[in-house]
């Protein structure tokens, strides 16, 4: 999507601008810096509904920090600030989010960085005090088979006081590894931003790239369809991690193996079974045949009937219905403060989803739900994600019965200027923007739905028991690789 | 009555897969015996610079993402897809050519290690900045189908417990000291894998803000098991066969 209309503004009134924006209702969706000379342009983009907006600032390596007016900007601008060594003055909580290391110069920006006398910057202590209270330090490597992060828990007795969430250790500078020639297709690279979200980051990737050009019919719902097996074959690795963190193996070997048919169908269908390497800019790679189709229904319909399943044995059993409730639980209030956005949001009671909001590619000419939860708990958020693999099976056969023969794949042509690809992947909503300039991609900067929902995991865990720590992180089901890009 | 269809939709036997099944999970390489005229059209597109052509066509399996983008631009088509093998163990074991064609993984586990292991291996995954696609395989090793326990395996909570150390991703700077430490906790004789091509190359990431090429060259792996990211079931047979119990 071409997004070249923007709104400049001055940086030293930035703050109260986006003050007046977050009081009528405006989330910030991402915030950048592009660097140019002299200086860089802050890029912020906010949205309402279906409404977007662009506003740019021209800023000289300090400008008066958002996050006082608008909270949920203060890991953009930590990230900004780390990145790009441009200072917000007045930041609350200037710590490193995903970089940690001084040495010359800053990773993003133009002039490159030099690691020469390099030092690590020390993670820093929770400060808390008190009679009892003690400091748990965890990871990054952890007990179970997950991706890298520190976590500092302030415990006394049993409940959390604080929790800090220092995240980057999966940090591979991929947003400069974009930079180059646009005429390269750098799609692989998207799909390995974050594996098992490899279809919404390809296809954001392959909006952002491909300009306002018309896709083919028959790939727009292709796209579709692999976009929702995505998103039930991460449900149901959720659903089933939630049954594996609190102790209930049977529903867990279930909802693992529903998962594994489902993976091994991918590859059957597709060739891989993360579905890397199906999108491309200007459509899809693979078509599926008749039987193919036939198959297709049928393992989505599995699919459907195993989460129920789960779902089912999940409610019936009082042990694992007092685990889930009330654990966890993440206020609206706090839910929209912090900008969050995905599963997590909408069991927190936001009604917010990009295929509705902003439909892309056949979401338009398809009839779904939004699936939302009010109490904000461990189990509001089990119960959204069996609801969206109910929304998602139906809408994979309704892209089954309304798709047309056709082409699948056409010429794209890179537009120059700002654009912009947005998805509802199966975390929540994933923005890429592209800012081209010389036939030449300048800055691409990823927001992953995992960025700005990290710091809402802080919030929903205190009070709750130290043990509960794993089955509220699972709930959330958040990405380390996306975010530390 | 509907609850009955449900739960003959839903599988009611036992899903795990055989040995002979998972030896038939095959992972499909780009590979060229006859036909090249040299046009370098596949080094041009290959995202990782896999494919080398000099005095011969060779690929480098260790840097392959398997994105088959040279099969599709091969304008002789003379790029096809053949099997590839399961694991090396040692790095340049994985680059092919028409003079050292791909088959059978050879070799394995030093002899005097594996006895001492003996038949009981306990896997500590390593994580050291993968996309998360390596870890969704190996959370899947244990699910019904594969259910490593069955082959004497297990995945451990602390290093301190592991035989083994099952490592992923291209090794960033920022898990570079924690890496080396848990390498350091875990009791000898222990054993290292590079699984995937990010672990055994950098493969996509390799220009990136990452240690080397890969993790070799902060830890010393004993085999290296290629694909982006390897099906579980290679995994198992790869270890199974690299230990000698195959």
């Amino acid at each position: 999507m071409i997004f070249n209309s923007s709104t400049p503004c001055d940086p030293e009134i930035l703050a109260q601008y986006l003050g007046t924006f977050y009081a009528d209702g405006w989330r910030i969706m991402s915030m950048f810096a592009s660097e140019s000379s002299p200086g860089a342009t802050l890029n912020v983009i906010l949205r309402r509904g279906s409404e977007i907006v662009r506003i740019t600032s021209e800023v000289d390596g300090r400008y008066p920090a958002v996050t006082p007016r608008v909270p949920s900007a203060s890991i953009l601008e930590r990230t900004i600030w780390e990145m790009n060594g441009i200072v917000p003055e007045g930041h609350d909580y200037l710590v490193p989010s995903i970089f940690w290391r001084k040495g010359n110069g800053h990773p993003l920006q133009k002039g490159g960085y030099f690691a020469d006398g390099e030092s690590r910057i020390p993670i820093p202590k929770n400060h808390v005090s008190g009679t009892g209270v003690y400091e748990i330090p965890v990871g990054p490597v952890h007990a179970g088979v997950i991706e890298p992060g520190h976590f500092r828990f302030s415990a006394a007795g049993e409940p959390i006081l604080r929790l800090k969430i220092h995240l980057g250790y999966a940090h591979k500078g991929v947003e400069k590894l974009f930079e180059g020639p646009v005429k390269q297709n750098l799609s692989h690279l998207a799909e390995r931003i974050s594996g098992d979200n490899a279809v919404a980051h390809g296809l954001a990737y392959a909006h952002a790239m491909e300009g306002d050009t018309d896709i083919p019919a028959r790939a727009r719902y292709l796209r579709v369809i692999l976009s929702e097996l995505e998103r039930i074959h991460n449900h149901l690795d959720v659903i089933a991690g939630l049954c594996t963190d609190s102790a209930f193996s049977v529903a867990a070997a279930y909802g693992a193996e529903a998962r594994e048919e489902l993976l091994r169908a991918n590859h059957e269908l597709f060739g891989n079974r993360m579905l890397m390497g199906s999108i491309v800019p200007g459509g899809v790679k693979r078509d599926l045949s008749a039987d193919q189709i036939h198959k297709l229904e049928n393992v989505v319909m599995r699919a459907g009937f195993a989460a129920m399943k789960v779902d089912g044995y999940m409610r019936r059993s009082p042990s694992e219905v007092d685990r889930l409730e009330t654990t966890g639980v993440l206020e609206t209030e706090d839910a929209l403060r912090l900008g969050t956005v995905g599963t997590v949001a909408r069991a927190s009671g936001i009604v917010s989803d990009v295929r509705a909001d902003l439909p892309y590619d056949a979401y338009g000419a398809l009839s779904f739900n939004t699936v939302s939860r009010n109490k904000g708990d461990v189990m509001s958020r089990a119960a959204v994600r069996v609801g969206e693999v109910t929304e998602s099976v139906s809408i994979i056969l309704q892209c089954i019965t309304d798709m047309d023969k056709g082409e699948i794949r056409t010429e794209t042509e890179t537009p120059e200027g700002f654009s912009m690809g947005i998805v509802e992947s199966p975390r929540g909503e994933l923005l890429h923007c592209a800012d081209i300039r010389d036939g030449n991609i300048w800055r691409y900067s990823v927001r992953d739905p995992s960025v700005v929902n990290w710091p809402a995991l802080e919030l929903a865990v205190l009070g709750n028991i130290v043990p509960d720590f794993p089955l509220i992180n699972k709930s959330f089901g958040l990405s380390y690789s996306g975010n530390d890009l | 009555m509907i609850r009955r269809s449900v739960s003959n939709l839903v599988s009611q036997k036992k899903p795990a897969v055989s040995r002979e099944e998972m030896h038939g999970d095959r992972l499909m390489m780009p590979f060229v015996s006859v036909g090249c005229r040299k046009c370098r059209k596949c080094t041009e597109v290959c995202p990782t610079d896999a494919i080398e052509i000099s005095e011969e066509w060779t690929v480098d399996i260790g840097k392959c993402i398997f994105c088959m983008e040279c099969v599709e631009s091969c304008p002789s088509s003379a790029v096809k897809e053949v099997p590839a093998p399961l694991y090396a163990d040692r790095r340049d074991g994985l680059i092919f050519g028409v003079s050292r064609p791909p088959g059978e993984s050879e070799g394995g586990i030093e002899k005097s290690k594996a006895e001492i292991l003996s038949d009981s291996i306990a896997i500590r995954e390593l994580d050291t900045g993968s996309c998360n696609a390596c870890e969704v395989e190996v959370n899947c090793m244990s699910n019904p189908f594969y259910d490593m326990s069955r082959f004497g395996m297990k995945i451990v909570a602390s290093p301190r417990h592991a035989d083994v150390l099952l490592v992923t991703g291209p090794m960033t700077r920022n898990m570079k000291a924690a890496a080396l430490e848990t390498f350091e906790a875990v009791p000898s004789p222990k054993v290292v894998v590079a699984m995937g091509t990010c672990a055994i190359s950098g493969g996509i990431f390799v220009e990136g803000d990452v240690f080397g090429e890969g993790i070799k060259d902060t830890l010393d792996p004993d085999i290296y098991i290629p694909g982006c990211p390897p099906s579980p079931g290679r995994v198992l047979i790869a270890l199974l066969k690299a230990f000698g119990r195959d």
